[in-house]
């Protein structure tokens, strides 16, 4: 059994409603996230999975301290990290990567693809930009010549490899992964999935998948946690979870799954 | 070599010609007193309402004309590039300067910070403009800098909103969120992420401010509330022009070609520049 | 054997000055029928769609080929002519219920208006019409969300809205482009019920957009598929999944994400069958271009 990298305990989340915001004075909150608790495992893919208005969102932002708890604890290799200032964090930011979901608005759009993989390097001091840029470039499958374009000279999933380049280039121990599948193409998925495994193995890093599609993560992951208005209803080992849903929503959630078998009494049941 | 031939199919004529009338204004403005045919404030009342070189009745030496003080209207135009010039740099990149960062700042960290500066800016943009500048510039005495000055402290509202705006876009998008991630402070952020991404906005704002505080000093020292001196400007010429305009025509009508050709220079060459350097559009 | 109720034939279009984006694309669907296009991003089904209702893009044009609805070809029609018989006779249900909607105005205006155009009625007519097919996509408490603005609806609801206003004209044909992808899996199940019972019901041939090989398989009866703006292969759903023929087919097949067979899922295409794929696309293309001319 592996150290966990993150053990979380009763992890509350608020954020305000800005639509519901008077003249004067505060906006109320909403509940996000209403007390998580589970860890995550070193060297392993944990997906979260959920619906919109889950909180998975939320809860990755806050693993890696883009949102600050209400109240838990959030240990990260052994410190406790929910409380910490944002100087007192950057030395962490190393190690707590993110990919996000949008290709189109995750890359500076005025960048080259060389400054934006080596700009996280050179903060952290690593010398040798080019050569690491040319390398997570390689790892990505992209070709080195691709440092000097721009985001939108790429296409779609071009642009997410440049992505995963960013994230892995200051090798992490961490990497959250916030839907980064959901805009993309049957094909395109498949080999940014197949890249993500090969990454994995070389690199042996810990990552958090969010995903609201359960389908995706039977194969990536090592363990799922199921997600529901801001509270986790199960959380599981994949095969276990897929095969043997202890909870109806997880139940529900696989069911409702078109599987591409011909059968068109499925849309019929409930 | 081949290079060089590709980025200058790629520049447009939108950008060759404004820039080389801006530059031919520069030079005039620069070189004014060298070049001038004749002394722009040299007064012969023989010579007066002599009309351009093409047309019967005109001296040799005077290429468009004296005014009714017989002073060479081309020197006078010349001459009058240089105020024009320095009102359009000098008033637009303060108003750019001040404007522009009081912009980034509300738009990028929000809270009170955007709170009071746009109160600031809603408060400011109540008091009619030409009115404010007409007394700003009574109150200081009138010269070059109580002018830049009244257009800078009147315009400069017009960047703030606009690269608020801008800046409140850019900071939605999730390469801010990364560089968060990354572990970019939010001033760093701020200026090596989304300031790239508003510049080509602020660059298209600044040429049109330029084009506009050359009018607006045309504007003042038409009613005589520029420059005190003889100083030629294009405003005053046409202010002249008008009340001749019947008997010497041309000296209301080079002056306000000038002053046209200037401020469509300056607005192209912004759409030009962002056409030529935005890395997003090329 | 009753006559299909669209028909495109051999249609290309192309840009003005360049390559073809629909490449001698063929699909019929008949009247009651349930027909599958699959594809994936940039493969030309939008274009297709946009075909079907005469609005295809200016820099685009037709350079082969014909969209007969009905029997009759849409080309031949003067364009305002050609817009009135399309909206008596199909209606689309776009993939993003948000932008969709105006956001200005009122749920019941937004059916009403599209009522009283296109199908002439009364006001009153149009309204009571509403209420009945808002109640019909099973929306509770039809006289209250009538009255609500797009934005105070949810994602699934704005779709029902959709769905309701598209079913409003009694059209013989539905385009649906790709209408469940932005929504949770949960509330995806609901509206392709929703959408296969309404379909049933009223008798309407419907011709769905989709990249999710499940949702083909749940809801489709017959499928083409496209590549490039080409089609590939085109069955009836059995046959296709039983027995994919053509190497694009079977590596979509292979790439959708299955949870009871992983192993046997999330498989990138090879380099080889992409080469193979593109050296496809240039024979076709290949041999367009040295058709014999014609007048």
């Amino acid at each position: 059994m592996a150290d966990a990298l993150f053990t979380v305990e009763k992890l509350h989340l608020s954020l305000p409603d800005m639509t519901k915001k008077p003249l004067l004075g505060a906006a109320p909150r909403i509940e996000i996230l209403k007390g998580l608790s589970f860890t995550l495992e070193e060297g392993a893919i944990t997906g979260i999975v959920g619906e919109s208005g889950s909180g998975k969102t939320s809860l990755g932002r806050t693993l890696i301290r883009l949102l600050k708890p209400d109240s838990g604890r959030i240990v990260f290799t052994g410190r406790e990290i929910g409380t910490l200032s944002d100087d007192d964090l950057q030395p962490l930011r190393r190690d707590l990567q993110i990919i996000f979901q949008d290709p189109f608005s995750s890359l500076n759009p005025r960048k080259t693809v060389g400054a934006i993989i080596s700009a996280p390097l050179a903060l952290h001091g690593l010398a040798n930009s080019r050569q690491r840029v040319a390398e997570a470039l390689r790892q990505v499958g992209l070709p080195e010549g691709f440092a000097s374009r721009y985001p939108h000279e790429l296409s779609g999933g071009q642009r997410q490899r440049v992505g995963i380049a960013r994230a892995v280039a200051l090798k992490p121990r961490f990497i959250l992964a916030d839907e980064i599948v959901s805009g993309l193409d049957v094909s395109s998925q498949a080999q940014i999935l197949d890249l993500l495994m090969t990454l994995r193995a070389q690199m042996n890093f810990t990552m958090a998948f969010i995903s609201h599609d359960l389908s995706v993560v039977r194969r990536l992951c090592d363990r799922v946690i199921v997600m529901r208005q801001g509270e986790i209803v199960e959380d599981a080992d994949t095969a276990a979870l897929f095969d043997r849903p202890q909870h109806a929503y997880t139940r529900l959630l696989r069911d409702c799954i078109p599987l591409p078998e011909v059968s068109h009494g499925w849309l019929k049941e409930s | 070599m081949a290079e060089a031939r590709a980025i200058m199919v790629r520049t447009g004529p939108r950008l060759w010609l404004s820039g080389s009338w801006l530059i031919l204004m520069a030079l005039a403005a620069i070189f004014a007193p060298v070049i001038v045919p004749h002394d722009p404030l040299a007064q012969d009342l023989m010579l007066g309402k002599l009309p351009p070189a093409w047309i019967s009745g005109s001296e040799p030496g005077y290429l468009l004309g004296t005014d009714s003080l017989g002073r060479d209207v081309l020197s006078r135009l010349i001459s009058a590039a240089r105020p024009a010039f320095i009102v359009a740099i000098g008033a637009g990149l303060a108003a750019c300067l001040l404007g522009s960062a009081l912009g980034l700042l509300s738009g990028f960290f929000g809270g009170w910070t955007d709170r009071v500066i746009s109160r600031i800016v809603d408060i400011w943009m109540a008091f009619p403009p030409v009115l404010l500048s007409i007394l700003l510039v009574a109150f200081f005495n009138p010269s070059l800098t109580s002018v830049i000055l009244a257009i800078a402290i009147i315009d400069w509202t017009r960047f703030c909103r606009v690269v608020r705006a801008e800046t409140m876009q850019q900071r939605r998008m999730d390469y801010v969120e990364s560089a968060r991630a990354m572990g970019l402070s939010r001033m760093a952020t701020l200026l090596k992420e989304v300031l790239p991404n508003v510049l080509p906005a602020i660059t298209v704002l600044l040429s049109l401010e330029m084009g506009i505080a050359v009018i607006v000093e045309a504007i003042l020292s038409y009613v005589n509330l520029s420059v005190s001196t003889d100083q030629a400007t294009w405003g005053s010429m046409i202010a002249e022009g008008r009340g001749i305009i019947y008997q010497a025509w041309w000296v209301l009508l080079f002056p306000m070609i000038a002053l046209f050709l200037t401020v469509l220079a300056f607005s192209q060459f912004g759409e030009g520049l962002k056409e030529r350097f935005d890395p997003v559009l090329r | 054997m009753t006559a299909p109720y669209l028909t495109i034939a051999s249609l290309s279009v192309a840009l003005k000055q360049g390559g073809r984006l629909l490449r001698s694309v063929s699909l019929t669907v008949h009247p009651g029928e349930v027909h599958a296009l699959v594809g994936e991003s940039g493969a030309g089904k939008s274009m297709i769609a946009r075909a079907v209702f005469g609005i295809l893009p200016r820099a685009v044009d037709v350079v082969e080929g014909h969209v007969m609805l009905a029997g009759q070809d849409l080309a031949r029609l003067p364009e305002g002519a050609r817009r009135l018989y399309i909206g008596k006779r199909a209606a689309f249900i776009p993939q993003d219920p948000l932008t969709a909607l105006n956001p200005a105005k009122r749920i019941e205006q937004q059916i009403c208006d599209r009522l009283i155009h296109i199908l002439g009625m009364k006001k009153a007519e149009a309204r009571a019409r509403a209420l009945a097919l808002l109640a019909e996509v099973k929306i509770a408490e039809p006289e209250r969300v009538m009255r609500l603005y797009p934005h105070e609806l949810s994602g699934g609801m704005r779709q029902r809205v959709l769905i309701a206003s598209a079913f409003s004209a009694e059209p013989r044909l539905i385009v649906a482009d790709e209408p469940t992808t932005a929504l949770d899996v949960t509330v995806q199940k609901q509206i392709l019920g929703l959408i296969a019972d309404m379909q049933a019901r009223h008798g309407t041939g419907l011709l769905f957009i989709t990249h999710n090989l499940g949702v083909v398989a749940k809801l489709c009866q017959s499928a083409t598929v496209l590549y490039a703006g080409k089609v590939v292969e085109q069955a009836p759903v059995t046959e296709l999944f039983a027995r994919p023929e053509h190497a694009y087919t079977r590596a979509l097949m292979a790439a959708t994400p299955r949870y009871d067979r992983p192993e046997d899922s999330l498989k990138p295409a090879s380099p080889e069958l992409i080469a193979e794929l593109a050296r496809e696309v240039a024979l076709t293309d290949a041999a367009w271009a040295r058709r014999p001319a014609h007048g």
